[in-house]
């Protein structure tokens, strides 16, 4: 049962209504907790993390603007962004490991692609912060909250077409992120 | 056929339906099946892995509390979010001893699925707003920008003034077209989740109320008023039953 809507408690968080930071993190903590265990596999540094994305996203409120989307895929985004630092941190090591395990990987094609890897989530994460502001809400909508392009081109008010084009420009150069600093997708 | 397209290609990646021929196409096709294979690896890599609800894994216990303390919230915001029905825990209202402590209300899961139902149905309809005018330091301000505010019930109407200053605020609400009820009217403040509440008194024969506000009510905080229809069965809880609601922070 929901209430406040998720548009309501976007508008209050925006606002600075400290209720709705506690609703936000009653609705969404534990999605953003197991997100973030998922990928870093520590409980410690997914505690750790899971506070860095509440601690940060209140404080830096001001740019979570409630017209370009919802507050679950902004704070899913921070999470994505906060484990990629922490990933990034465990030492240069990973790429090293990485490399190897890329490389046995690359042998293997037939795995499909959700065999999760470490480092294209860093440089993909990367990406997407990089990424003209449309391309990245219409992503951020996709990859978070599983919304159609109806359904963004509904919420975000741009015609489906320029959605789509959106969405394909900035999953393009996702990509192609991959192909020049992942060496393992070509 | 002409090979697919990378619109189709990254649209199909990202879990949109193609047509047959492009469908068809793409299994049969070694270089779209390659590029559509990379596309995907991309959108399954940052597809938040959708654990299913009772996947979720429960956050630590502390892991609010260090929160909270992190960010200095007042100790209102430090109640720990249950995962389900929030705890009765009292609203304080410290150094008002003249108001007995209400228990918080329990989260009122009806009444929102009936305020999102109304507020669905009667749309732009329902032609009826709560209006609010803020009086601080003397200098008038209309609060509503824009924010469409609800009646619950399509007969009824408020609207609301809170006049004076931080000594002396008084909340005046008048509600049209008041159904019949062998109850009352009661006049509420809360939060915007709806799970902090405050009751401020009860509406005249007349439909209308003017209230005092207490000093250390943060109105930043609760800053929707409410007004439900109340039986008289002594228990002292919203009814879940309102008439209208509205934000007043724009």
């Amino acid at each position: 049962m929901k209430s406040p809507s998720d548009d309501d408690l976007g508008h209050g968080f925006a606002e600075g209504d400290e209720s709705c930071l506690n609703e936000a993190y009653r609705r969404w903590g534990a999605l953003l907790f197991t997100v973030a265990l998922r990928r870093l596999g520590d409980p410690e540094e997914a505690k750790d993390v899971t506070q860095q994305v509440f601690v940060g996203a209140w404080r830096g409120r001001e740019n979570y603007d409630p017209k370009r989307g919802s507050l679950k895929a902004w704070l899913m985004g921070v999470t994505h962004k906060k484990v990629a630092d922490q990933l990034t941190r465990r030492s240069r090591h990973l790429r090293d490991v990485q490399a190897v395990t890329t490389q046995a990987a690359a042998s293997s094609p037939q795995q499909d692609g959700a065999a999760d890897s470490v480092l294209d989530f860093v440089l993909l994460t990367d990406e997407l912060e990089k990424l003209p502001e449309q391309q990245r809400t219409v992503l951020k909508m996709a990859f978070y909250e599983d919304l159609t392009q109806a359904q963004i081109a509904q919420r975000t008010g741009l015609p489906l077409g320029t959605v789509k084009s959106n969405t394909r420009r900035g999953l393009l150069r996702m990509k192609n992120r991959l192909e020049v600093d992942g060496g393992a997708h070509g | 056929m002409e090979h697919t397209d990378e619109e189709t290609l990254a649209l199909m990646a990202i879990g949109e339906s193609p047509s047959a021929p492009d469908d068809e196409h793409v299994r049969t096709c070694a270089r779209c099946s390659r590029e559509l294979q990379a596309l995907s690896h991309v959108a399954s890599t940052m597809k938040a892995p959708g654990p299913d609800e009772r996947d979720l894994l429960t956050p630590p216990a502390d892991l609010w509390d260090s929160i909270a303390s992190e960010l200095h919230l007042s100790t209102q915001s430090r109640l720990v979010p249950a995962e389900s029905d929030l705890p009765e825990t009292a609203v304080s209202h410290p150094g008002d001893d003249s108001r007995p402590k209400r228990p918080k209300a329990r989260r009122l899961g009806r009444f929102s699925v009936a305020l999102a139902a109304c507020a669905a149905l009667l749309g732009a309809a329902a032609g009826s707003t709560i209006t609010w005018w803020i009086t601080r330091d003397n200098s008038s301000v209309s609060a509503v920008d824009g924010r469409r505010l609800d009646s619950l019930q399509a007969s009824s109407a408020g609207y609301a003034r809170l006049s004076g200053n931080d000594g002396h605020r008084l909340l005046k609400i008048t509600v049209e077209g008041l159904p019949k009820t062998s109850g009352y009217f009661e006049v509420w403040l809360m939060d915007r989740s709806h799970t902090k509440l405050v009751s401020m008194g009860v509406l005249g024969p007349d439909g209308s109320a003017t209230l005092p506000v207490p000093d250390n009510i943060d109105l930043r905080e609760y800053s929707v008023v409410d007004v439900s229809v109340q039986p008289y069965n002594g228990k002292p809880d919203h009814s879940g039953d309102s008439l209208v609601r509205g934000p007043y922070a724009g």
